[in-house]
């Protein structure tokens, strides 16, 4: 496996450039929400983009995900086509889903993402019947199953990584733990605020990183991943982490102290740590850097553009695709 | 032909199909048994009911899986390996613990392919064993597939005999949409001629087990029987009945029912589920929409009753519709009002 | 240079947010704003909350002042670069469309129109192949409905001929006696009366206790079914009114004997009044139509259709262009077509259609009758006997061979006058025959 250490610039070059797309799509959904024109929920994951990107880097299009509904960051790390996410999000008949998903269902099979899945805890039995699936190929692949700290006290949680470990399947569970489940704190819902002592628990590895720092999240990837395949069976990785913006957009944040997010922005931004770092240690060039920031926020404006610009799906939509055949 | 049981004709399904196709898995509780065990003895029970004897033995821990007791991992992790290529037969062993696994079934592998805009497919099994009439106390025999036939996105199998059975289950797996097979636990020993090849029965056709002139009455799983026994009595007397079994309640037959209505005029409907919102009142609407003037007088339904499967014998053999309350409604039928 | 001009909305926070209200302006017009700050409050049911300047620029216009309330989506302010001149943003506001929020099911939601050629969805992703096709016999058993393979039997119907419209294709019931019907008139290879026998179902005897004596329980056949539902039909669905009117038959009896001799031809009376019938028919377009849905089919020639009493029920053989062809060419081709109903040979297309429908039950002695119209048609003429009757001609008593014409007509088609138009007419013919 590959330390971060030992990555090439270009393939820095490349995380630093997934965590500004994911970045710059969810603060231009941020403005766009608010024009009422984008309907139903949106869960924006703006600040956890680094766990994502760490954890996604360490994967290719035959591993698998399964995301939550805080799940745009996962896609786009993961390799979905941005500006059919953005017209999905927009309701729009060709988006990733034709327009019966929405944010909160995007998926890709083609890509290994599993979808995004609205249903707190619903994703990690998912990802375990992937990784039965990893372990009967051979373990050549691995399937992560995303979830938040409000998630690990879902029963389904627990009982998919009891199941992972007895059946011994490459599945790795990935706990963002930004601290809020919905309007309410890890510090009161998590009871023994121990998420990856909880893994721990069922009798697997669990490791606790700085979920800010792509670095840090890579290399438990990494390790998590080289398990897996050698056959150890599953692993959990926690990381802690924060988001930028309420549970769903529209979410006013009032249990969160009115300077919060601000600070946050700046001790914990991840894009702010990544540009630290490879500027200290001269692994890619800044200016490289700032030109990916430019590019970000082109394409996501043309993605935008195009989204407005798609044509809704037509009533026909409405009945197709409940069956194969019927 | 050799006459075997629904029990063993399910399992010669399972057989064959894991023979023909090698994406095809098996797990759940105790689908084979005894692992951890201290007999040193794997598969100790070959599933509760027998239905998955002899699978471990022939295809391996790699292909059938005994899982903990977790029935949202359970289905929840067959609906992951069906969107990663793999043909799925998970066990929920009794179909009362669905409320368990709810959200897997309804919210997740029901709606798959439409929300992913048709683009994932989910070509799972979900099997579980439904049904009273042997003591197992309210929360070990409910029927349940009234609840899941209204969720658009599944389809809903419920055979009465060993041949429908066998064919019924080849078809499920092979089917590419997610499908819920419902096996009544008394009818697991009920013998019926059943061809040692593999065979499929299709899904949405209805299987026409009696023929008569004066009564429709569509009957599904344990009543199929127990209405052949109604009907045989009273064909002594000529009174003659089309006996109709949908066999899968999603898609539904709805054109045989109703045919068979234009031309008797008179409609008796029994299933062992309680009355509020079962098939026994779908199959009523259906009809009173579609053949509304060829009825010669309402519809009968035969159902449970509106409560909770009770345990004592003599209570739970008021609770299940037998042949002489069946018997009773066809005669009941037959008066003009 | 199009100078930037932007948009300030109502802002949507949350899902159920409707329209909020503006408290609080925190900069004024011709102030020049930063994108990000905040620039105005707004109080909606549930929060209070800033408002962030969506774009740097001057704020041009304000449309929203304090404790105005607004619906989420609509323009509330106007932010753009200095450049832009008013005429600019007065067309900005103008042609602003405001995003549609409302969950009403009235709510104009913009659903496009079904493109041409629509692809198909894309195939499944992964090595999934189509489920494998069931064995054959179980596919030839799916293909048929348990209840259409019985009425089949029962009819004698071939089932590889007949097309399914049922669920995925299969043949229904519906299917079945459709194709019976059809085909009910055509020659089998089973005998007519074996054809017949088949048709009913051996009855039922029974003992009626009211009656004291036996009752025989004849099962309907498809065919009777047919026949029954359509004219139950008809008569319960089109508004019939009859004009009656008759006609001395002295005239034609005579021209009768004249055209059997000429032509060689045996020429029956019914002929001639099926001739002068046609020839009066093209030239009352309305009354030679067929109603289908609201639209009135006109038929340039008059297509005859006679009705025949078949061992099997009533069958209409369809005498087609009877207006150009002579007496003779009439007689022969309608004595084949009734000679054939009666056998049960007629072919599908010499049944289906016709503008017009002449029954004649003269022979049995009825003198007058009205008929039930043959739907999609407009009009059928009933004929009775012709009899000995008494009439008045020029003021003194005279005995007359008369027949009674009833003409039954479909009144949403053809009004009073008209009828009774086409019947003057025809009486004309009939009663001076010398062009039939």
């Amino acid at each position: 496996m590959t330390f971060s250490v030992n990555l090439s610039s270009e393939r820095l070059l490349r995380a630093y450039r997934q965590m500004r797309l994911i970045r710059e799509f969810e603060e231009r959904l941020h403005v766009e929400i608010a024009t009422g024109e984008i309907p139903g929920f949106t869960h924006l994951y703006a600040g956890q983009e680094a766990v994502a990107v760490g954890v996604c880097e360490q994967l290719t299009d035959s591993d698998y995900i399964v995301s939550t509904h805080r799940g745009h960051g996962h896609c786009i790390a993961k390799g979905c086509d941005v500006v059919g996410m953005m017209k999905e999000i927009y309701g729009r008949r060709d988006g990733l889903c034709r327009g019966k998903g929405g944010s909160m269902h995007i998926a890709d099979m083609t890509k290994g993402m599993l979808g995004a899945n609205a249903i707190v805890g619903g994703g990690p039995p998912i990802a375990v019947g992937a990784a039965i699936a990893c372990k009967l190929r051979g373990n050549r692949f691995v399937s992560v199953a995303f979830g938040g700290d409000g998630s690990a006290n879902q029963g389904t949680v627990f009982e998919a990584m009891n199941m992972a470990v007895v059946l011994r399947v490459p599945a790795i569970f990935i706990l963002e733990n930004n601290g809020y489940s919905e309007h309410t704190g890890a510090a009161y819902a998590v009871g023994s605020g121990d998420l990856a002592g909880r893994a721990r628990g069922f009798g697997m590895p669990a490791e606790c990183v700085d979920g800010a720092d792509f670095h840090a999240v890579y290399d438990a990837m990494g390790r998590a991943a080289a398990r897996a395949k050698n056959g150890e069976g599953p692993s959990t990785i926690e990381a802690k982490i924060t988001r930028y913006y309420g549970h769903f957009e529209g979410d006013p944040q009032n249990y969160r102290a009115k300077d919060e997010v601000a600070k946050l922005r700046v001790s914990m931004d991840c894009l702010r740590r990544f540009r630290a770092r490879t500027e200290a240690d001269r692994s890619v060039a800044q200016a490289a850097l700032d030109a990916i920031d430019r590019e970000a926020v082109a394409l996501i404006d043309a993605a935008v553009r195009e989204a407005k610009a798609a044509a809704p799906p037509v009533e026909a939509d409405l009945y197709s695709d409940v069956y194969i055949q019927y | 032909m050799p006459q075997i049981t629904m029990r063993d004709a399910l399992n010669q399904a399972l057989h064959q199909e894991m023979e023909r196709d090698e994406r095809v898995i098996v797990l759940g509780e105790d689908v084979s048994g005894g692992a951890g065990g201290t007999s040193g003895q794997r598969e100790a029970s070959g599933g509760i009911f027998g239905v998955t004897k002899g699978l471990l033995p022939r295809f391996g821990e790699g292909r059938v899986l005994d899982t903990p007791i977790s029935e949202s991992a359970i289905v929840g992790a067959a609906a992951g390996a069906a969107l990663a290529g793999l043909r799925p037969v998970a066990e929920i062993m009794f179909a009362d613990f669905v409320g368990v696994c709810m959200d897997q079934i309804y919210n997740q592998i029901a709606k798959f392919r439409y929300m992913f805009g048709g683009k994932s497919t989910c070509p799972v099994v979900i099997r579980m064993a439904m049904g009273a009439g042997m003591n197992m106390g309210p929360q070990h025999s409910q029927t349940i597939y009234s609840l899941l036939t209204a969720v658009p996105g599944l389809k809903i199998v419920v055979p009465s005999n060993a041949y429908d059975a066998k064919g019924l289950l080849i078809q499920a797996i092979r089917d590419d949409d997610p499908v819920i097979f419902f096996e009544h636990k008394a009818l697991y020993p009920r013998k019926g001629e059943v061809p040692e090849n593999p065979y499929t029965v299709p899904f949405g056709e209805a299987d026409l087990v009696r023929e008569g002139e004066h009564v429709t009455v569509v009957a599904l799983a344990r009543m199929v029987p127990f209405a052949e026994r109604a009907i045989d009595t009273l064909a002594k007397e000529g009174i003659t009945c089309d006996l109709i079994d949908p066999r899968t309640t999603s898609p539904l037959d709805e054109d045989t029912i109703v045919e068979s209505v234009e031309g008797t005029g008179r409609l008796v409907v029994v299933d062992e589920s309680p009355p509020r919102c079962g098939m026994a009142s779908d199959i009523a609407a259906i009809v009173a929409q579609k053949a509304f003037r060829s009825l010669k007088r309402p519809i009968i339904q035969v159902t449970a009753p509106h409560t909770p499967i009770p345990f004592a014998p003599v209570l739970e053999r008021l609770y299940v519709p037998g042949p002489p309350r069946i018997e009773a409604a066809i005669r009941q039928a037959l008066e003009d009002e | 240079m199009a100078a930037s001009i932007s948009a300030i909305t109502m802002p949507k926070w949350g899902i159920e947010m409707t329209e909020g209200t503006v408290t609080g302006w925190r900069i004024g017009e011709g102030q020049r704003i930063e994108r990000g700050a905040e620039i105005l409050d707004v109080e909606t049911e549930k929060i209070v909350n800033a408002v962030e300047a969506p774009a740097s620029g001057t704020l041009r216009r304000i449309l929203a002042g304090d404790g105005e309330t607004r619906a989420v989506g609509s323009l509330i302010g106007v932010i753009a670069e200095e450049h832009a001149s008013d005429a600019d943003i007065a067309r900005f506001i103008e042609s602003f469309v405001a995003a549609v929020v409302s969950f009403e099911p009235d709510a104009d939601m913009a659903l496009a129109a079904p493109p041409a050629g629509d692809a198909p969805a894309a195939p499944p992703v992964g090595d999934v192949p189509a489920a494998e096709p069931a064995a054959a016999d179980a596919a030839d058993e799916a293909r048929v409905s348990p209840i259409a393979r019985r009425v089949a039997e029962r009819l004698g119907v071939d089932l590889s001929k007949v097309t399914g419209t049922g669920r995925n294709g299969r043949i229904s019931k519906e299917d079945v006696e459709t194709f019976a019907a059809r085909a009910g008139a055509a020659e089998h290879a089973a005998s007519p009366t074996a054809t017949a026998a088949a048709e009913i179902t051996a009855p039922a005897i029974t003992e009626d206790a009211a009656s004291g004596g036996a009752v025989r329980r004849i099962r309907m056949s498809a065919r009777r079914g047919t026949i029954a539902r359509r004219l139950l039909e008809s008569k319960q669905s089109i508004p019939h009114f009859r004009l009656e009117m008759d006609v001395d038959f002295g005239p034609l009896l005579q021209h009768r004997r004249v055209l059997s001799q000429d032509a060689g031809e045996r020429v029956t009376v019914n002929d001639l009044l099926l001739r002068a019938t046609a020839l009066t028919l093209v030239r009352h377009p309305m009354v030679n139509a067929q109603l289908q849905g609201d639209e009135i089919l006109q038929f340039e020639n008059a297509d005859i259709a006679i009705a025949v009493a078949a061992e099997a029920g009533l069958v209409t053989p369809i005498l087609r262009r009877a207006n150009l062809k002579s007496a003779a060419a009439i007689a022969k081709e309608s004595r084949d077509l009734i000679d054939r109903a009666r056998r049960g040979g007629l072919l599908r297309e010499e049944i289906s259609g016709g503008s017009f429908t002449v029954s004649n039950l003269g022979m049995h002695g009825v003198t007058r009758f009205d008929a039930i119209i043959n739907a999609p048609q407009v009009a059928i003429l009933a004929v009775g006997a012709a009899t000995e009757r008494p009439v008045v001609r020029a003021g003194a008593l005279a005995v007359a061979d008369v027949v009674t014409l009833t003409l039954s007509a479909d009144h949403r088609v053809v009004d009073g006058a008209v009828g009774a138009a086409f019947l003057d007419e025809l009486r004309g013919l009939l009663e001076k025959p010398g062009t039939l």
